[in-house]
């Protein structure tokens, strides 16, 4: 008996030990990529084509930073995502509580067939519709303006949020809002005072999930935007991607303006992580 | 009366908070996609009105359009290894960090770092990464005594395993997370009780672990399938559907066909073949799936 514990104890430690080293190497594996970009950013036209590579920058040149902001208008991208981002996502977030409680907190005629539709719009591909879509925006004279971005997340046309949020309103008991009718209150005075607050956490997920799906889409604003001054970030990186294919490709600036994207995602999944994953496990669940 | 009146009023504001999505849906999808069936059987490029041409669009697709045939198989290609592929690392990665040990948590939030970084960022990194003369990769392979490494993005060889090597960067995201939460699921007893009997790992791997993580399993593969099916991004940004086309999914095929070359006629009915595909597929995968899926704790 003795030996059976030592004996199960022993192979515990063995599997710490391979699970602690496993997981480091594919650590170095996977940040090596990022470690990489750091690194290229850094580095002159000179350094960035030696031979063996230097894995650390010598010199450091910290002005590819700043060099970026002078070959692309990069600042005036930086703005327009953040507008872009900044009101579709107040859209999807109010327009994703209000459909989410009329779906949690209502009974009507075809509710669960409404409900339906919403789950399959999540396995709509996005191909399916751009194309009238674009139409529909040209013959509105939106093409090169931010609308065609912004407006239709107003109309909750993204299933996901709906999605969260609902399941969300349908575990916050019932009881509450009755008590409040009992009250005098009226449902949006509910849904305001009672529902909103009480729903903090689910509210973060969506607009999680609002603000790296907008920040991070390619296909629509390729589409839409046109003009230069209003690219967002990743029209920007493309651009500058394209620019670079002459003779002596300047990867650090392309590094450098890679990394200027990834941080404002990077700092928000850190200081909220919980969410991030949160978000993903409540959708793993109904699955 | 009262109640009836109740009622009423019930599903007249029900429907009030949802008018929003009524409305967006549509206009902007349920609307698009009737547009978009008349379309499919016109000619039409923005400058001209559109013109009804039966079912030519759709003829020339499968049978008159060759880069129509090259993108369906670079794409069934690319979903038939990367599927596999990505469900089985993150699973694996799931596994690896399914357990209490100390510090795990920092494990999980680097192996997530990747998912989170915008496409276009990661194909530009992994661009200067896979350059076949100066990249690092090479380098590091060349070390490791290759002295002929694959050229990567710029072979049509290499090409899509290079996209999906940087796809695979991405396996400890939500794919992962949701496997770890259907693991962490499994009640131990299962396993104390199969240990009594003599199970050793594997068994409890085939008996315990894969049939309680189906439902997780079901839910991963259909969206990784449906994503995988979409690629579009990754290929538009690191290799333009080169070189020699082997990176030309379809859904760069229908971009390029409607807003480069403005066939916005043709580029529906490429659409409605690949929706009504999707959609056959999943029908399918759903059928299938009670076969292999076991929902609950019916079964033991």
């Amino acid at each position: 008996m003795k030996m059976n514990i030592r004996g199960k104890q022993a192979s515990k430690n063995l599997n710490k030990i391979f699970v602690y080293s496993t997981a480091g190497i594919l650590s170095i594996i996977f940040l090596f990529p990022i470690f990489w970009t750091v690194t290229t950013s850094l580095k002159t036209t000179g350094t960035l084509f030696t031979y063996p590579p230097q894995w650390f920058p010598h010199p450091v040149r910290l002005s590819n930073y700043l060099d970026v902001f002078k070959d692309v208008p990069f600042a005036r991208f930086i703005a327009n995502t953040f507008i872009i981002t900044f009101f579709s996502t107040i859209g999807t977030v109010v327009s994703s509580i209000l459909v989410a409680y009329g779906f949690a907190r209502f009974k009507f005629r075809f509710r669960n067939v409404l409900f339906g539709i919403v789950l399959s719009m999540m396995f709509l591909p996005a191909q399916i519709i751009i194309i009238p879509q674009f139409i529909m925006f040209y013959h509105l004279n939106w093409i090169d303006t931010f609308y065609p971005l912004i407006i239709p997340q107003w109309f909750a046309v993204q299933a996901f949020p709906i999605f969260i949020m609902r399941q969300f309103l349908m575990g916050l008991p019932k009881e509450l809002d009755e008590a409040a009718v009992i009250d005098g209150c009226n449902s949006f005075a509910i849904l305001r005072k009672i529902i909103i607050p009480l729903s903090r956490s689910a509210i973060l997920v969506v607009i999680i999930f609002s603000v790296t799906y907008t920040w991070n889409s390619l296909l629509q604003p390729l589409i839409y935007l046109q003009s230069i001054e209003k690219f967002t970030i990743v029209l920007g990186l493309k651009l500058l991607s394209l620019t670079m294919e002459g003779d002596s490709p300047q990867y650090q600036l392309l590094m450098a303006s890679t990394l200027i994207s990834i941080v404002p995602v990077f700092i928000l999944f850190f200081s909220l992580q919980k969410y991030f994953i949160r978000g993903i496990a409540i959708s793993g669940r109904k699955g | 009366m009262r109640q009836r009146y109740y009622l009423q009023r019930q599903s007249l504001t029900g429907i009030l908070y949802i008018l929003p999505w009524l409305v967006g849906f549509m206009l902007f999808i349920l609307g698009p996609m009737l547009y978009s069936i008349v379309l499919s059987f016109s000619k039409y490029s923005l400058a001209s009105t559109p013109k009804f041409v039966g079912l030519s669009n759709y003829v020339e697709a499968l049978t008159g359009d060759d880069i129509f045939w090259i993108s369906v198989k670079n794409t069934v290609w690319y979903v038939a290894f990367f599927v596999p592929l990505a469900t089985i690392g993150s699973l694996a990665l799931a596994l690896l960090l399914n357990n209490q040990f100390k510090g795990i948590s920092i494990f999980r939030t680097i192996f997530y770092l990747p998912s989170v970084t915008p496409i276009v960022a990661m194909a530009l990194i992994w661009v200067w990464i896979f350059t076949p003369d100066f990249g690092i990769l090479n380098y590091l392979l060349m070390k490791l005594g290759i002295s002929k490494p694959p050229r990567w993005l710029a072979s049509p060889e290499w090409s899509k395993p290079g996209i999906i090597i940087m796809q695979l960067w991405k396996i400890g995201g939500p794919r992962m997370i949701i496997f770890l939460a259907g693991l962490q699921e499994i009640p131990e007893r299962l396993y104390e009780s199969a240990e009594i009997d003599g199970a050793n790992m594997f068994d409890k791997f085939i008996h315990i672990t894969l049939p309680l993580l189906s439902p997780a399993i079901f839910l991963n593969i259909i969206t990784t399938v449906m994503r995988a099916f979409q690629v579009f991004a990754i290929s538009y940004v690191a290799t333009r559907g080169g070189p020699l086309k082997s990176t030309t999914f379809y859904a760069i095929h229908l971009y390029n066909k409607a807003f480069r070359y403005f066939q916005l006629g043709y580029g529906c009915s490429l659409a409605w073949i690949f929706f009504v595909f999707l959609l056959l597929f999943t029908l399918l995968y759903f059928k299938l799936s009670k076969r292999w899926v076991h929902y609950g704790m019916e079964m033991y």
